[in-house]
């Protein structure tokens, strides 16, 4: 009875030992990703949902064919087959009064180039391209530069 | 009220054969000029007005000649009218 | 001179304008452009780097740097148009920690798996490969070695790496990553049809009346051909579409028919519709007669656990893909299980909204589109679930023609152009051969001028095999090329990681940026990516498109192609190949394996002088047009056999091209008279795929998951992807705007289901499944919106790796991870 208690210990401690030195392996040496230096057997707090930053004038593009950033938030904002909350206040029709960033003229335009009275329907569903930001500093720092004369 | 600068550019295509006619009648337009062209009857254009409306409504105009089988706009941005001061 | 704002942007317009032309511009007007070198941008096109879609965008680069991008308006794909990740696009290259050096794990200057990352040079890394590569091959044997890749690579990069591995290492584990994503629609469409791919073309976007997705989220998957998709259903009033999934998300915005089922029962939904349109009498005998044969399916054929895993004991038929002929009699018979009513019951879609669905299917007169990707794919019946779409699509005729349209769409940018075409998989060859086929074996050795029995008839070791074999000590030099697998691959704790770290095994790892993969290797190679090197990509509709390299890559950098073919040269033939197989080939004795795979006559036939652009750097360090070799050595399998690719030159000059391309005409519609080339005059349709030119119908049952909730683990866990990043983020979350569009995976949970439990929406979670546990915070609004019992979360950020928690159940026959189901519990912090 002794013997196999202590038989089983020995092969508990044995088995405990492999998983030992299994994870003595288990390092990042040294190398950061996205998750920083966490070790991939572990992991720290997660995250805090962010809020979206809400400020008054428009995001500035990077380059001329950046599609604008939402600088407001957008929660409840209806988007179906029925109704499309952003078109209340941007497009062409609506913009003057209420003040918001109007409708590129490229967006009147049909997928064979013809020109429409009203927004295509091919750029109905406006967050496919533009997007709100939420207040969070860059995960990595971005090298890219905006073209000289942009600045 | 001119608070506002619209720059666009576009392609029309149009028959080969009576591209120097299309060159011809768009040249007249008000804030377009022709940037190039090419034998297969493809030519850059670009646009420019204090109006948006200007812009949509000149590219209809050139939809409506008979020579012309399509434009396409390319490119279009809007800038405040103060944009024009010098940056490099 | 000096430049206003005003002129500046006006320059670009012009510019981008003569770039979609295609017009050199005359000296007057480029006066405009170039007067000014430190305002010049040069524009050239290129493939969005993302999704399978294949977007071609307009790239713009000054001083060897990208400054912009937009969508290109001369694309027939897009037409001007991008996602928030193409606009983007520009950005990815330029993450700070861009690795720019090979990184090696030493201990006094000696390689050590327990040691700290140090910098090495490019040939101390091929080095020390070299050496654990050989030591790999003379131990145990060409099994011992192996490469994960990419649906990802360029077309070239996995034909060069399917050459290096089964034509040089003489070894088949090789795999891509396409096996999580596209292997249970290729395994669909190879029984089937018997050819792999789309016969149908995004054109039938603007032609069909009724789209169907089948778990498919276009809206934030595939956001260009669900713009396609919008304007199609708001230009055309009449145009139904019909959504499906195991959740509400935004693909619904748009649904005439949503419906939210309970997961796997898609299988019993397939059935239904087929029983609906055979009781109803709506079958298209004419086609069914002419064009199709009834098979039956084996069943009970296991979930492609570990062999000693209780369920895979318990399986009757495991892994069996075997098929019985059928009556159509025994089919309709087979199908009276699936009526509406124990359908709707088994599915929770209520009855009216299945019928609604079942209707359009068998209306002869409504063209329906069905798209679907991992939702069919990654789920443990993926090859059932694409063959019993494609019944549907059979049973009334409704394929290869405008609008009618069974369309399987992809997930990665080459997953069919690469991994799929060139023979990345571990069991294929190039241009749908398989490896187990002597004759198929015969072709490639034929073309790759090897001696006859090089290429080992047995498939290698596929994407979840690699890590178990890894884990077990049998796979030991590996090298993981342009993909996150740690991140991506299911059952990190179980497989993955002890895999990977396991000090028997030698890991490398390439890629433009340190990764949680790269986290577990070894020895961590720099690679350039994008339009930093020559390339080309496949999309979902046959369409392929190259680019030129527009701009070098960062320090030491270089292509993953560079890396294979440069490796290559560090193995003379006799330390790979047996002496028997040399022998029948006397005159590659003393060469090297990059004398017989690449400067063999053929891939090294292009000189430097026929590169059309500005920078080529493996033309140039190779002294041929190694791209050029590469791809028309590759296009002789498909050329004639269904799968010609037009002349290399031509794709430079065009937006991409659908193959078959025969006498320079691409191929809309596939097995259709007067659309496809292969279909003689008279045939109408021909699935010439198949012997006899007939597609199969196939009966397979509804069976239940691998895993479903219980008492304990009590709900169901879906991944998945969100809009703003791709596939583990590696390249959108270091992109600032698209970081801050979508910062952190959240846990999306039903309201009453987190109430219930305790928690209240930004509430910290721990989600525990029987293989690991993972830490996030619970969303109960947005823009997913699980049912209660089920709760999705994505897989893009490397601080929560979801794959620790699920299970590593494929589909017995495409080896492909169910990613959609495994059962987990939430747990307070």
């Amino acid at each position: 009875m002794k013997m196999r208690v202590l038989l089983s210990g020995f092969i508990t401690s044995l088995l405990l030992c492999g998983a030992v030195v299994a994870n003595d392996y288990i390092s990042n040496g040294g190398v950061d990703s996205l998750r920083g230096d966490t070790e991939l057997n572990t992991q720290t707090q997660a995250a805090g949902l962010k809020s979206v930053v809400e400020q008054d004038k428009p995001y500035d593009s990077d380059y001329v064919f950046q599609p604008p950033l939402i600088p407001h938030q957008i929660r409840h904002y209806e988007m179906s087959l029925n109704a499309n909350k952003c078109l209340s206040c941007h497009s062409w029709k609506n913009a003057r009064e209420s003040g918001a960033t109007k409708i590129s003229v490229t967006h009147y335009e049909a997928r064979d180039g013809q020109v429409l009275a009203d927004v295509s329907p091919r750029r109905y569903f406006c967050l496919q391209c533009h997007v709100p930001q939420n207040e969070a500093a860059p995960l990595i720092e971005n090298d890219y530069e905006r073209v000289e004369s942009l600045r | 009220m001119n608070e506002e600068y619209h720059i666009s550019s576009a392609v029309v295509m149009c028959n080969p054969d009576r591209i120097t006619e299309v060159i011809d009648q768009i040249s007249g337009l008000s804030g377009l000029e022709v940037h190039g062209f090419n034998p297969e009857g493809k030519i850059v254009i670009s646009i420019e007005s204090e109006m948006r409306n200007n812009i949509v409504n000149t590219l209809e105009d050139i939809g409506k000649l008979e020579a012309v089988l399509s434009s396409n706009l390319v490119f279009h941005q809007f800038e405040p009218a103060n944009a024009n001061e010098e940056v490099s | 001179m000096k430049w206003t704002r005003r002129q500046f942007v006006k320059a670009n317009a012009v510019s981008a304008a003569a770039t979609v032309a295609g017009i050199s511009l005359p000296a007057s007007a480029t006066n405009l452009i170039t007067s000014s070198e430190d305002t010049k941008v040069t524009w050239d096109k290129a493939p969005c780097r993302f999704c399978g879609t294949g977007c071609s965008v307009l790239v713009g680069s000054q001083n060897g740097k990208v400054v912009a991008t937009q969508g290109d308006p001369e694309s027939p794909v897009n037409k001007g148009l991008n996602c928030i990740k193409g606009y983007f696009l520009s950005k990815i290259m330029y993450g700070k920690d861009r690795l720019t050096t090979p990184l090696l794990r030493m201990t006094d200057g000696k390689f050590d798996k327990n040691g700290e990352f140090a910098p090495i040079t490019w040939d101390q890394a091929f080095d020390i490969m070299a050496e654990k590569w050989k030591k790999a091959l003379a131990d145990k044997g060409p099994t011992s070695v192996g490469m994960f890749g990419s649906g990802q690579w360029t077309v070239w990069e996995g034909y060069a790496a399917a050459k290096l591995h089964k034509a040089g290492f003489l070894t088949n584990n090789l795999d891509p990553n396409a096996r999580h994503c596209m292997a249970s629609a290729v395994g669909g469409f190879m029984r089937t049809f018997g050819i792999d791919e789309p016969m149908g073309c995004y054109d039938d976007l603007e032609a069909a009346d009724s789209f169907v997705l089948w778990g498919s989220n276009m809206a934030e998957m595939h956001p260009i051909l669900w713009s396609r998709l919008t304007d199609r259903r708001l230009s055309a009033p009449h145009v139904k579409v019909h959504v499906l999934s195991t959740f509400e998300h935004r693909s619904f915005e748009l649904a005439d028919n949503g419906m939210v089922f309970t997961p796997q029962t898609d299988l019993a939904i397939l059935n239904y519709i087929a029983h609906y349109i055979i009781e109803n009498d709506k079958v298209n005998w004419d086609f069914v007669n002419k064009h199709t044969h009834f098979k039956r399916g084996e069943t009970d054929i296991g979930y492609g656990l570990r062999p000693e895993h209780p369920l895979q004991k318990a399986a009757a038929h495991p892994d069996s893909g075997k098929m019985t002929d059928m009556s159509f009699d025994e089919y309709r018979e087979f199908l009276k299980d699936y009526n509406l009513e124990a359908v709707a019951k088994l599915s929770g879609v209520p009855a009216e909204k299945l019928e609604a669905l079942a209707k359009d299917y068998a209306d002869p007169n409504v063209k329906v589109t069905s798209f679907w990707t991992m939702g069919f794919n990654q789920h443990t019946r993926g090859v059932w679930a694409n063959n019993s779409c494609y019944n549907i699509h059979l049973l009334t005729g409704k394929i290869s023609e405008p609008g009618n349209s069974p369309f399987s769409l992809t997930g990665q940018p080459s997953a069919c152009g690469t991994a799929r075409e060139v023979g990345t998989f571990s069991h294929r060859l190039p241009a749908d051969m398989v490896v187990a086929n002597p004759k198929h074996r015969k072709i490639s050795e034929d073309i790759w001028q090897l001696p006859e029995g090089a290429i080992p008839p047995k498939p290698g070791y596929h994407a979840v095999l690699q890590n178990r074999m890894l884990k077990d000590g049998k796979l030991n030099a590996y090298w993981v090329m342009c993909n996150n697998n740690m991140q991506a691959a299911p059952n990190i704790n179980e497989e993955g990681l002890p895999g990977y770290r396991n000090p028997e095994n030698f890991i490398v790892v390439s890629d433009p940026y340190p990764t949680v993969t790269a986290q577990a290797a070894d020895l961590i190679l720099p690679t350039a990516m994008w339009v930093e090197k020559e390339g080309a990509y496949g999309n979902a509709e046959r369409r392929t498109q190259f680019w030129h390299q527009q701009v070098s890559p960062p320090g030491e950098a270089k292509s993953d192609l560079w890396q294979m073919v440069e490796f290559s040269k560090r193995f003379a033939v006799e330390e790979v190949w047996p002496a028997e197989l040399i022998a029948k080939k006397p005159e590659y004795k003393g060469k090297t394996l990059y004398d017989i795979l690449y400067a063999n006559g053929e891939v090294d036939k292009f000189p430097v002088e026929q590169v059309d652009a500005k920078l080529n750097d493996e033309a140039k360090d190779f002294g041929f047009y190694l791209q050029k070799g590469l791809f028309e050595e590759y296009a002789k399998f498909g050329r004639d056999h269904g799968h010609d690719l037009a002349p290399f030159d031509t794709y430079h000059e065009v937006r991409g091209l659908r193959w078959p391309v025969v006498n320079g005409e691409e191929t809309r519609w596939r097995f259709r008279e007067g659309s496809d080339p292969y279909v003689k005059a008279g045939e109408g349709v021909n699935f010439y795929g198949k012997p006899d030119g007939k597609a199969f119908i196939i009966a397979t049952p509804f069976e239940p998951a691998a895993e479903s909730p219980d008492e304990e683990y009590d709900m169901w866990l879906s991944t998945g992807r969100v809009l703003e990043h791709w596939h583990s983020g590696s390249m959108t979350r270091r992109v600032p705007e698209l970081y801050r569009a979508f910062p952190d995976a959240v846990l999306f949970i039903h309201p009453e289901d987190a109430k219930q439990r305790g928690f209240k929406r930004g509430d910290e979670v721990l989600i525990q499944s029987r293989r690991g546990e993972v830490k996030s915070r619970i969303e109960t609004r947005g823009r997913n919106r699980p049912p209660k019992g089920l709760v999705f979360m994505p897989w893009f950020d490397a601080k929560q790796l979801t794959n620790k928690l699920t299970l590593d159940a494929t589909d017995p026959l495409s080896k492909e991870t169910d990613f959609k189901k495994c059962a987990v519990k939430l747990v307070k912090v």
